[in-house]
């Protein structure tokens, strides 16, 4: 099967009204953490394509845009391209036939997602040759720091791991029954344990008749549905939420090293001016760092960062157009910061 | 001393017997004699290092270059029972890193790389573990003459000294005299002083084939791969024809084929190699990235699909059939025009003068090629070459590289023993005539391939093997006694 998943995948990233750039899209894929991308990416729900191909180079994603140029998909157009009538038609008829990503609506799993699934194998074969009392295999998952979750999760039950090994049965039963049967068989089929060996993602995808790309978003959809079961479900799976939040923790709640750091301060109440201060970094660096927070977790509680007089005057002027620009804000709004337009912006993206 | 390293030999290796040159490099070593090894691939090396850790007190370090291989050997320690191995390298964590350094003198096995070793912390940490053996394996790797240099090798022998200069034991596979001497030179240890234990590279069961194609490469591919039904590894030079050859021999052709490569994931490279292992695979599509650390004893033919960059290489890879002893076949399929590939590698692995100029003159943000060569350029700065030797340096390396692509051609095109070819650039000959030899000297390859097959064993049936279980399958067949 000739495989240009990619070739339509980026073709559905472009729009027939508005301007998308070469640069955005490869932002996207190498998770560039800015406002700006996490705004482009919630607004077009670009979350699947959020570091998909860190390698990708712009010269390699140039060729594919020249391809679709060349077939009239795309057209020129000031900085980007515009999507054609003939591309989307063509983008639609490829998307009947094949998979697109749907799930992934947030940042929340983005960076907890693969230590995530390396984890749960590891377990899986673990309990498995625990079961057969077997203790001479080679493990599935050779990062140490995998292995060392996994022997931490041991530890209070050394001296009666048969009771550690009932609850997880029940939890992977559990879950099996909570996905769809589909979705729990692609994840069941890729799992390893005593005298058992799990399918790569490469061979379930020419069982499921995909292209391998096409298969790893099928694949990352049923993971994110995984994750979302466990995390709501916490009394019934309690060893699964303590691995997550184990690599939530490593993977700092989804945010990157340094915004984590800043979190971690305004937890403690601490100001931006403050945070600026200890940190040595500017004030703005700050205020990115509370709008990426914002962006990856729903609840966090970013009006307080909003003075009232501002946050209701920026509602007053969406109110009268959704296209109320920054400039215009800042033309009628005293002492406005990008980041509480972008703030309140947000809130209504998700209000929809 | 002899009834103990037998003793050893036995109660924790479950041999009986050694494998040639085993013996003499750990009697060396026991002696406290530097040692270098080079023995064929698949012939034991670990054990030279391993046996006499027992006989002596103190730590036996030894430098991998790959974390995957530390990993493997520490686990393959683990699975015999000898838990004081760790492996110390970049993956691990700092909690873990403190408990190792606490119990640093409880361990008889420590794993690490020559980055590793350039922490300071790490180095004083070493240094109160009585560290009585140092071992540095794949150690062409210290060679600009060898065919995977590594700058980081190069630190090792002021690191051996600062450790009190241990008896060290160098391991190779297939190195020319130049590589040795350079090993022995770059490791600071005495040419006179050191002990050689070298064994042929030679691999009298492995029979050597040229296929000149006109064009059919693809269908003398197919055609071969068809009659043989042992297991076998096709090596392509990109991934991507990896992928299509595994895809293509598996849905086209009915064969049990997979692709193996860098852009793998971890957990599906370790299924692709036990599936393997156990028989539910019968082909493997690879990139270069196969084949190291990996231990398969029945592999009984290798195909080249794309020329070699050296003969170090492919008596590597070839190297990886045969284990058993029984049997193999090695055959290179060359179409003219083959050898642009390697030479676009050569071209684009080495950093060019201006990538060297951009980042000596600190203007790296002009860079945007590939982060090995950016890395080996820093690395030539780091070491306080100047920019004149390092592009001297450069240009050094870039004309071994095309001699030794130049030594592949001339294999394809040698109308004499293919054998005797490939062992002459080793300065060896062969000892003895074969009835069974290469393509050169008449061996029919249907021949071969009949007696081959006679060897090979059943595979699962293959619409069974690559069924979709329901989960409720998996999770019975996953535990026992649900």
């Amino acid at each position: 099967m000739k495989d240009n998943y990619l070739f339509y995948y980026i073709l559905s990233y472009f729009d027939l009204e508005n301007v998308v750039t070469l640069s955005q899209i490869l932002h996207v894929f190498h998770a560039k953490r800015t406002p700006s991308m996490f705004y482009l990416v919630e607004i077009n729900d670009w979350h699947h394509g959020f570091s998909l191909a860190q390698q990708m180079t712009r010269e390699y994603l140039s060729k594919i845009i020249q391809k679709l140029l060349n077939q009239e998909y795309l057209v020129e157009e000031g900085k980007g391209y515009l999507l054609t009538n003939k591309g989307q038609i063509v983008c639609e008829e490829y998307f009947n036939e094949h998979y697109y990503p749907k799930k992934i609506e947030s940042f929340t799993y983005t960076n907890v997602r693969a230590p995530f699934w390396n984890s749960y194998q590891l377990l899986t074969q673990v309990f498995s040759e625990l079961s057969y009392q077997n203790n001479k295999y080679i493990p599935i998952v050779k990062h140490p720091s995998h292995q060392e979750n996994v022997r931490q999760l041991f530890q209070p039950f050394q001296s009666n791991k048969k009771k550690l090994l009932g609850h997880w049965f029940k939890e992977q039963e559990f879950l099996f029954n909570q996905m769809d049967e589909n979705s729990a068989d692609v994840l069941a089929n890729q799992l390893t344990g005593h005298e058992f060996i799990g399918k790569t993602r490469m061979q379930l995808s020419q069982n499921y008749e995909m292209t391998a790309l096409e298969f790893d978003f099928y694949f990352k959809d049923i993971l994110e549905e995984a994750l979302q079961i466990i995390y709501t479900n916490k009394k019934d799976f309690p060893l699964n939420n303590e691995i997550l939040k184990k690599l939530h923790q490593e993977t700092h709640y989804g945010l990157s090293a340094s915004t984590y750091e800043t979190y971690k301060l305004l937890e403690k109440g601490r100001t931006i001016m403050a945070i600026a201060n200890q940190r040595a970094i500017k004030e703005n660096t700050v205020r990115e760092h509370i709008l990426e927070i914002a962006f990856v977790f729903e609840s966090f509680p970013y009006k307080a960062f909003i003075p009232s007089n501002i946050y209701e005057k920026l509602h007053q002027g969406f109110d009268q157009g959704e296209n109320f620009t920054y400039q215009e804000a800042m033309n009628g709004i005293e002492q406005l910061e990008f980041m509480h337009y972008r703030l309140v912006e947000l809130e209504r993206m998700r209000l929809k | 001393m002899s009834t103990q390293i037998m003793q050893i030999l036995h109660e924790k290796f479950a041999y009986s017997s050694f494998r040639t040159g085993q013996r003499e490099a750990i009697e060396s070593v026991l002696d406290k004699k530097d040692t270098l090894v080079m023995l064929p691939t698949g012939s034991g090396k670990s054990l030279c290092y391993q046996l006499p850790t027992y006989l002596t007190d103190g730590v036996t370090l030894i430098i991998s270059p790959l974390l995957s291989l530390m990993q493997d050997q520490v686990e393959q320690l683990h699975l015999r029972g000898e838990k004081r191995a760790v492996a110390l390298n970049s993956l691990t964590s700092f909690s873990e890193r403190k408990r190792i350094f606490r119990q640093i003198k409880q361990y008889k096995f420590i794993y690490t790389s020559p980055e590793m070793l350039q922490n300071q912390q790490v180095l004083e940490v070493l240094k109160k573990a009585h560290i009585q053996l140092f071992v540095v394996d794949e150690a062409h790797c210290i060679s600009h003459w060898g065919t995977d240099f590594r700058p980081d090798y190069l630190a090792l022998a002021n690191i051996r000294k600062s450790l009190g200069s241990p008896t060290t034991m160098a391991l190779t596979a297939t190195a020319t005299k130049q590589v040795r001497d350079e090993i022995i030179h770059f490791l600071g240890l005495d040419i006179k002083e050191t002990n050689q234990i070298i064994e042929s590279v030679d691999r009298k069961e492995i029979k050597f084939f040229v296929e000149i194609c006109e064009g059919n490469k693809n269908e003398k591919l197919i055609e071969i791969v068809k009659k043989m039904t042992g297991a076998g590894i096709i090596y392509f030079t990109s991934k991507k024809m990896a992928d299509e050859w595994a895809n293509n021999l598996s849905n086209e052709y009915g064969l049990r084929a997979s692709s193996y490569h860098s852009d793998l994931e971890a957990d599906d490279k370790i299924k692709i190699q036990q599936q393997f292992l156990n028989n539910d695979l019968q082909i493997i599509c690879a990139t270069s990235a196969f084949g190291m650390g990996f231990n398969k004893k029945d592999i009984r033919f290798i195909i080249h699909y794309h020329l070699p960059s050296s003969p170090e290489m492919y008596l590597q890879e070839v190297g990886r059939a045969s284990r058993d002893g029984k049997l193999g076949l090695a055959i290179l399929l060359y179409q003219p025009g083959d050898e642009y590939i390697q030479q676009r590698f050569i071209e684009t692995s080495l950093p060019s003068k201006e990538i060297l100029t951009a980042v000596y003159k600190r203007k790296q943000t002009q860079l945007s090629e590939s982060d090995a060569m950016v890395k080996l350029a820093y690395y030539f700065k780091e070491t306080s070459i100047n920019l004149n030797d390092a592009l001297q340096a450069i240009e050094k390396r870039k004309k071994i590289k095309y001699q030794q692509l130049s030594f592949m051609m001339q294999y394809v095109y040698q109308e004499d023993c293919k054998r005797s070819y490939l062992l002459n650039y080793f300065c060896e000959n062969k000892k003895s005539s074969l009835n069974e030899c290469c393509s050169s000297c008449g061996l029919d390859q249907e021949e071969l391939i009949a007696k081959l097959n006679k060897m090979t064993q059943s595979y699962k049936e293959e619409e069974a093997r690559k069924r979709v279980l329901p989960w409720k399958e998996v999770y019975n067949n996953l535990y026992n006694n649900l």
